[in-house]
């Protein structure tokens, strides 16, 4: 697939606030010293799990997460832009939709803190790509 | 199975229903791996697998598998475990409406 059919290949920015580093460690009951504090705090996993995640649902709006494996390769500090990106690898046809699978990854900086792959479904008509 | 509300959530709550109905903390989770939270332990993986989409105002159950623990040496981190563990996700519905599998890892600097 072309870049320019490939709506995985325009990537998508979030910010990552210290602010919200605090909600999340909240919400996960995670008193981790590394998400605590003003500055220079590591946004959870979960978060930057959430992003990549957010970019599918922005990108391929009409498709179901199925399942998505993601590793986390280097830490995420706030303040900072965490760009998500990704690219269709293949597409497989369903009796109706088709059944799509992804790489993605999330920089930061320029370095790569996060890659996943991902499969998806999408209803449509039979065979039809993203 | 929950009835559909149309509150469909953002699938990331899988994960956090997952380390939220571990029964035990993050803190409490390190103590049983003979680690201190205030070291900085980190999740390495996550891997997410939907059945069905997660829905608002519904009950769901979570179910653990814990793994054993593994030691392995890394370049960058030095002597550090690995905790694999699988929370499956369960509403009224056929199987599980969603597992999680998660690896955390709990650096262990120059130990051995």
């Amino acid at each position: 697939m072309s870049d320019e059919a490939d709506p995985l290949s325009q990537p998508l920015d979030f910010a990552v606030r210290t602010a919200d580093v605090q909600r999340w460690s909240g919400l996960l009951d995670d008193d981790n010293p590394l998400h605590q504090g003003q500055a220079q705090v590591v946004n959870p996993g979960p978060a930057n799990f959430a992003y990549l995640v957010s970019f599918l649902q922005w990108r391929l709006p009409a498709a179901r997460l199925v399942s998505i494996k993601c590793r986390f390769l280097s830490m995420v500090h706030a303040p900072a832009i965490a760009w998500a990106r990704g690219r269709i690898i293949r597409t497989e046809p369903l009796e109706s939709g088709c059944r799509v699978y992804c790489e993605l990854e999330l920089l930061v900086g320029g370095a790569t803190a996060a890659a996943a792959e991902a499969v998806l479904e999408k209803p449509g008509e039979e065979n039809a790509g993203p | 199975m929950c009835a559909a509300t149309g509150s469909v959530t953002h699938p990331v709550f899988a994960c956090v229903a997952a380390l939220r109905g571990l029964g035990i903390s993050i803190d409490e989770l390190c103590r049983l791996c003979d680690y201190e939270l205030a070291r900085g332990p980190m999740l390495g993986e996550c891997q997410l697998e939907l059945q069905r989409p997660l829905q608002a105002d519904c009950d769901y159950t979570t179910s653990v598998v814990i793994g054993d623990l593994v030691r392995s040496r890394s370049p960058a981190l030095g002597v550090m475990d690995r905790l694999h563990f699988t929370v499956a996700l369960r509403d009224s519905g056929p199987g599980d409406a969603a597992l999680v599998k998660l690896t955390w890892l709990f650096p262990r600097g120059s130990e051995s």
